[in-house]
């Protein structure tokens, strides 16, 4: 045997170096994916995620009274043409009226209003069903405050002061301050005095709960399940003191090991996401990427934004804090050196998150910091149009424009923790 | 070509592992011999920069055993490993190659080698999850060789090995030591008996005795009885 030979001694390149971490990222990639488990639980959360995505417009039906009425695709795909039919028009006094109008069908006793005999009758379809959407939308912006939700008699200017009242009120269950209420009344003032109604599709349900919201709950258990073994296997089969002897075995090791970790992170976060893209466009269109957030799906949000804006940036906050994630867990898995408690941690807290409560307004640092982590910020409703603002050297940040920078911070944290716990680690005691 | 260990001491709560321990390593084959619990493991582990000492210092050609260009010299098996079940042994090879800095073409023309010194050629691409204990440790020392090392650390290495593999394994170390520090534990004296050029003892983390074994009178099995007082 040549010991003489001595050539991996020769000084490498970074260029060489970056190879290395290649291959090293390629073999823990390698381990990652020969695990059963791993594709196991993703197999189930593709399920579920199609399920949640599609599910009912291929299963379910809707029954009035015992009685069929029509499918769920039906349904969606009349409210789809209803939607893009109205789409591009504004909301102004014309419009009103053409609603006001349609209402004149609607049954005055709330019974006969859901019985089978009036949502099959052509009347409903014909006359009252083209105008619910947009219907619902207005009672959204005006409901409570003009007319207490009925539409009718409703003139623009009404449903546009209706509007900002509701707005006061929402900025006082908030408890904002006078700077916060002052910053959204200026990012009123860039919204168009009449709103103009275009179908968000898509957006929309990227938005929703069934979009960023589910695919981040699922990522979530994904890594506890998955992604915690990756420290803690070497550990356990103590490899480790193989692999800390060697030149790159070091932090080289452990960037390959994290870079691995998040590399199958996106991977599993892609998959969901395009499979669930694919789906809503199948069912519910492309949609306009332009139309606002108020007329999509948040009527009273201050902020101007389109619909397809909104949807981008909950995506991309979505893969920055699946990536971000999968980071503080396996670095929890290596001080902990546990892979099942680390996955403990994880699922209690995302459960928690889930079922709790929304902080007291009261509690304001709290409540936005509880708003700013992932499962509760791609909550549209309570996360991501949160009103509240970070205030940062005089500049003000929406919880949003925030969650970028602490995501991006907490993740440069913990990868300084962890390697710095990895490379000092004691292969003794055993 | 020196490795020293300078005063190394390894203390946990209440029990001292090693107790400074100096030695200073040159080019041979070194046994290193002590009953269970005696602190070999301990010592080596510390030898190769996994277990930081309590005190003292390792140093070869002056440089610290923390360093990356220590562990680029330094080939090590453990006594107690275990593998990835669903790593084929050329997979495994490779990985370690990776983590050892070699390049891919490189690797692959060592690798063979090293299957076919091992005897591990023909079950290159099976899973090491369908290998028996003996061919495992086969796989652990291709693994430590792989870098050519200069520090060739080796706990317990026959194990597991049938008395052919022995004899071959023993001719590697020979071979081995004529251009490298190697060192080897174990309580099996015979391992060592004809391959050792220095004979190491310990006892309850002192080293308690240092010597060519060409200084050793008599067979070393009666001098190490003699020497534990067994």
């Amino acid at each position: 045997m040549n010991l003489e030979n001595s050539a991996v001694l020769a000084a490498e390149t970074s260029a060489e170096k970056r190879r290395y971490m290649t291959r090293l990222t390629g073999f823990e990639l390698k381990k990652i994916l020969q695990k059963k488990i791993v594709w196991i639980t993703f197999a189930i959360f593709l399920v579920f995620q199609l399920f949640l995505t599609c599910g009912a417009y291929f299963i379910a039906s809707r029954y009035v009274d015992g009685k069929f009425l029509e499918t769920k695709a039906d349904w969606f795909k009349t409210d789809r043409r209803n939607s893009e039919k109205l789409s591009g028009r504004k909301i102004d006094n014309t419009l009103l009226a053409e609603i006001e109008e349609s209402q004149k069908y609607i049954p005055e006793k709330d019974g006969e209003r859901e019985s089978y005999e009036y949502l099959s009758s052509g009347e409903y379809n014909n006359k009252v069903r083209p105008y619910e959407i947009i219907s619902r939308l207005v009672q959204s912006m005006a409901g409570g405050i003009e007319n207490e939700g009925k539409t009718s008699a409703l003139v623009q200017e009404m449903l546009y002061s209706a509007r900002h009242k509701k707005q006061e009120i929402i900025y006082d269950d908030y408890k904002l301050s006078k700077a916060e209420k002052e910053y959204w009344r200026e990012k009123e003032k860039e919204l168009p005095e009449v709103f103009t109604y275009k179908y968000g599709g898509v957006y929309e349900n990227i938005i929703d709960m069934g979009g960023c919201y589910y695919i981040c709950m699922f990522i979530t258990f994904f890594i506890a399940i998955c992604i915690t073994s990756i420290f803690t296997d070497e550990h356990i089969r103590r490899t480790d003191q193989l692999i800390l002897c060697t030149k790159y075995g070091r932090w080289q090791s452990y960037t390959a090991k994290i870079t691995a970790g998040s590399i199958v992170t996106i991977g599993a976060t892609l998959i969901l996401s395009g499979i669930t893209l694919a789906c809503f466009i199948g069912i519910y269109g492309t949609g306009s990427f332009t139309a606002m957030v108020q007329v999509v799906i948040a009527p009273l949000y201050p902020g101007n934004i389109s619909a397809g804006k909104t949807a981008i940036i909950m995506v991309l906050l979505l893969f920055l804090s699946s990536v971000v994630l999968s980071i503080v867990t396996m670095v929890l898995s290596e001080l902990l050196k546990s892979n099942t408690g680390t996955m403990a941690i994880v699922i209690a807290v995302a459960f928690l998150l889930a079922r709790l409560a929304a902080i007291p307004a009261d509690f304001k640092f709290i409540g936005k910091i509880w708003h700013t982590i992932p499962i509760n910020l791609l909550k549209a409703d309570e996360g991501f149009f949160d009103l509240r603002l970070w205030n940062v050297f005089g500049i003000k940040f929406t919880l949003w424009q925030m969650a970028f920078f602490a995501y991006i911070v907490i993740g440069i944290v913990f990868f300084f923790i962890g390697k710095r716990k990895y490379c000092k680690y004691q292969a003794g005691g055993r | 070509m020196k490795l020293i260990a300078d005063r190394l001491s390894k203390q946990y709560k209440n029990k001292i592992a090693v107790d400074r321990v100096s030695v200073e390593f040159t080019k041979g084959v070194y046994g290193l011999l002590g009953a269970n619990g005696a602190g070999k493991t301990t010592f080596m582990r510390m030898l190769c920069g996994i277990l930081a000492p309590t005190s003292g210092t390792v140093t070869f050609d002056g440089i610290d055993s923390g360093e990356e260009e220590y562990r680029n010299i330094l080939g090590y098996l453990p006594q107690d490993f275990g593998y990835y079940p669903s790593f084929t042994a050329w997979d495994f090879l490779m990985y370690m190659s990776a983590l050892k800095g070699f390049d891919k073409r490189s690797a692959q023309k060592r690798i063979k080698e090293l299957l076919d010194f091992v005897s591990l050629s023909d079950v290159a691409k099976k899973k090491i999850k369908t290998y028996s204990g003996g061919m495992k440790q086969r796989l652990g020392i291709a693994q430590a060789l792989l870098n050519y090392p200069k520090i060739l650390v080796m706990d317990e290495p026959t194990a597991g090995l049938d008395p052919k593999e022995r004899v071959r394994f023993r001719n590697v170390i020979e071979d081995a030591g004529k251009e490298s520090i190697v060192i080897l534990s174990t309580h099996i004296v015979s391992d060592v008996e004809h391959i050792a050029d220095y004979i190491l003892m310990m006892k309850d983390g002192s080293l308690i005795f240092n010597a060519p074994s060409s200084e050793i009178e008599g067979g070393l099995e009666e001098f190490y009885l003699d020497e534990f007082g067994e």
